[in-house]
């Protein structure tokens, strides 16, 4: 007995050192994550000579002037066709993706893994190897610069992605339920319509937000295939960048309009999205 | 005749899928492929009509100093980014906000997401106001007394590395976090009763059964890092000189700066190359399917 009574206080003291040491851990490594951003953030409510001095300001006036310059300088058009981009492909991933999820989850086909696989491969494949193909053959086309073209790719891009997280949330329907509504004699749309998609809603949600998150961000398509028709938000902040004078944070005002809508989108939806993106990666 | 019907309504959903992705994704690096025997260009008479030149690209590429290197730097890249940085880092953050108490837990997983959310470009300018030499991490250090290096200029594979990690371990710490929420907590119990430690139960226990994960999560953080551009490109461009230049940078210069398009697609088939065999090592080192 005592021999077992001091053994059990440090231990018991370890613990909670080791747990309040955890925790500081984890907040210096969230504050290091957010730094940029949070700079970012702060650079542009500065004037131009405010955000190059050095040292830097932290005390100053806060000015909405480079909001105003950024929304004032024809920035509509970008912010239209990136509105066009996201949305219309959002809308053709979902009319695609959700037939093929669900033919990959309830009934499915013979050799899912092969087709699952041929999903997630185009995915993943390097960017820079599609983008020269792509250019000369929509050079050919006359469709460069050509907003339609952005949504094209934008929905082939999405598109795997999306039926990956869809699958993983169609295949959590108990089959019983489904077995139930074929014997109440609902025919299949009858059964999609009314059983099956209210219970995968939340996740059909989370991957529209997820698509709606990866077109708002896309870059390298929008930059080699548009020029001043067809400009997305992305482009626009690369054009605040101006050979001579400051223009910090004025690009750090345009970076921080382009973030919000898919910052808010993250924020709303991160329960759903941690759970579809893993749930994904591990089933 | 039942089972054409029935074999029809289960490739019917996925027809308009697959033809798109054929078309749009697999279409271009088929052309790609071809493209890479050619002497294809963007301009001049080989943009019309290229001609077929056999492995002539192939010979040229390991002929050019620049290309090893090139692939060295983008396996450095590659591995301690993605391998290394972001599965350990996401690793330890899921473990860390596990036992961390639910606010704690709460902001810091947003604070992540944050940084993953954001447009690349975004990102990519945030790491470079941080790196480059009148940055903010120079300016802090400046604060310390302590004059800071021009990291974009020294150390470039340094900071982009560094910048990759920031910005895609939110992924690794999602697929981890649900990995380790699906660990019986009776195995670490019952190995913690055993006399097993902190480490050990991490490395006998935990980490076999969540193999699965690590293997496909390590397949998916390699191909996303192997097709990195905009964050090194916005950085460094490559640079300084072709310091920083892996293989995306390497065949975007050569297609489109140099308008050499067969030789930029040969090194894009190169890539292709370098993600699979990374994959299929993960595959046959971790065994997903054996459970």
């Amino acid at each position: 007995m005592s021999v077992a009574t001091p053994a059990v206080t440090p231990r018991a003291t370890n613990r909670r050192f080791s747990s309040g040491f955890l925790t500081t851990v984890t907040w210096l490594l969230a504050i290091g994550f957010f730094f940029p951003v949070a700079w970012m953030a702060m650079t542009a409510f500065k004037q131009e000579n405010q955000a190059a001095s050095d040292p830097p300001t932290w005390f100053f006036a806060p000015t909405l002037d480079q909001f105003r310059a950024v929304l004032e300088g024809g920035s509509m058009v970008y912010v239209g066709n990136s509105v066009i981009a996201t949305g219309v492909s959002t809308v053709l991933v979902l009319l695609l993706g959700v037939p093929a999820a669900y033919a990959l989850s309830i009934r499915p086909v013979k050799k899912v893994s092969d087709v699952l696989f041929f999903f997630i491969s185009t995915k993943m494949l390097p960017v820079v190897a599609v983008i020269v193909p792509i250019y000369v053959v929509a050079g050919q086309l006359k469709v460069l610069d050509n907003i339609w073209t952005l949504v094209v790719l934008y929905t082939a891009m999405n598109l795997p992605i999306a039926v990956w997280m869809m699958r993983s949330f169609f295949i959590e329907v108990p089959g019983e339920v489904l077995e139930a509504a074929s014997i109440d004699g609902a025919g299949l749309m009858r059964t999609m319509r009314s059983v099956l998609l209210p219970m995968v809603a939340p996740g059909i949600a989370a991957t529209a937000l997820i698509c709606v998150i990866f077109a708002w961000n896309e870059f390298f398509f929008a930059l080699n295939l548009t020029a001043s028709q067809a400009a997305t938000v992305p482009v626009l902040i690369v054009s605040t960048m101006t050979s001579e004078g400051l223009f910090l944070a004025r690009l750090c005002a345009a970076a921080l309009l382009a973030s919000l809508p898919v910052i808010l989108a993250g924020w709303i939806a991160q329960k759903q999205l941690v759970r579809g993106l893993s749930m994904g990666a591990i089933k | 005749m039942a089972l054409t019907s029935r074999g029809a309504a289960r490739v019917v959903p996925l027809a308009p899928a697959v033809v798109l992705l054929a078309l749009f994704m697999l279409g271009p690096v088929v052309w790609s492929f071809y493209g890479s025997f050619t002497n294809a260009s963007l301009t001049g008479p080989a943009a019309l009509n290229p001609e077929w030149i056999g492995l002539d690209n192939y010979a040229a590429l390991i002929g050019d100093p620049d290309f090893p290197k090139s692939l060295w730097l983008t396996v450095v890249f590659v591995f301690l980014s993605a391998v290394v940085g972001q599965n350990v880092m996401g690793i330890m953050l899921a473990g860390l906000l596990r036992s961390a108490v639910k606010p704690v837990r709460s902001i810091a997983s947003t604070v992540v997401v944050a940084a993953w959310v954001l447009p690349e470009i975004v990102a990519a300018f945030a790491a470079y106001a941080f790196f480059h030499s009148e940055g903010t991490l120079n300016t802090m250090l400046g604060g310390l007394g302590i004059t800071g290096p021009d990291w974009l200029y020294s150390t470039p594979m340094l900071a982009v590395i560094i910048a990759n990690i920031w910005r895609g371990t939110a992924f690794s710490m999602m697929v981890y976090s649900a990995a380790l929420a699906e660990v019986p907590p009776e195995l670490t119990e019952a190995a913690q009763l055993d006399g097993a430690n902190g480490m050990q139960r991490l490395a006998w226990v935990t980490l076999p059964v969540i193999r699965r994960s690590i293997s496909t999560n390590l397949m998916l953080t390699t191909l996303q890092t192997l097709s990195v551009f905009t964050l090194i490109y916005v950085m460094t461009g490559g640079g300084p000189g072709t310091d920083s230049s892996t293989l995306p940078i390497l065949a975007y210069q050569e297609a489109f700066k140099f308008a050499q398009v067969g030789y930029g697609t040969a090194i894009a088939t190169v890539m292709i190359i370098v993600g699979a065999v990374f994959s299929v090592i993960y595959i046959r080192a971790l065994r997903p399917e054996v459970d």
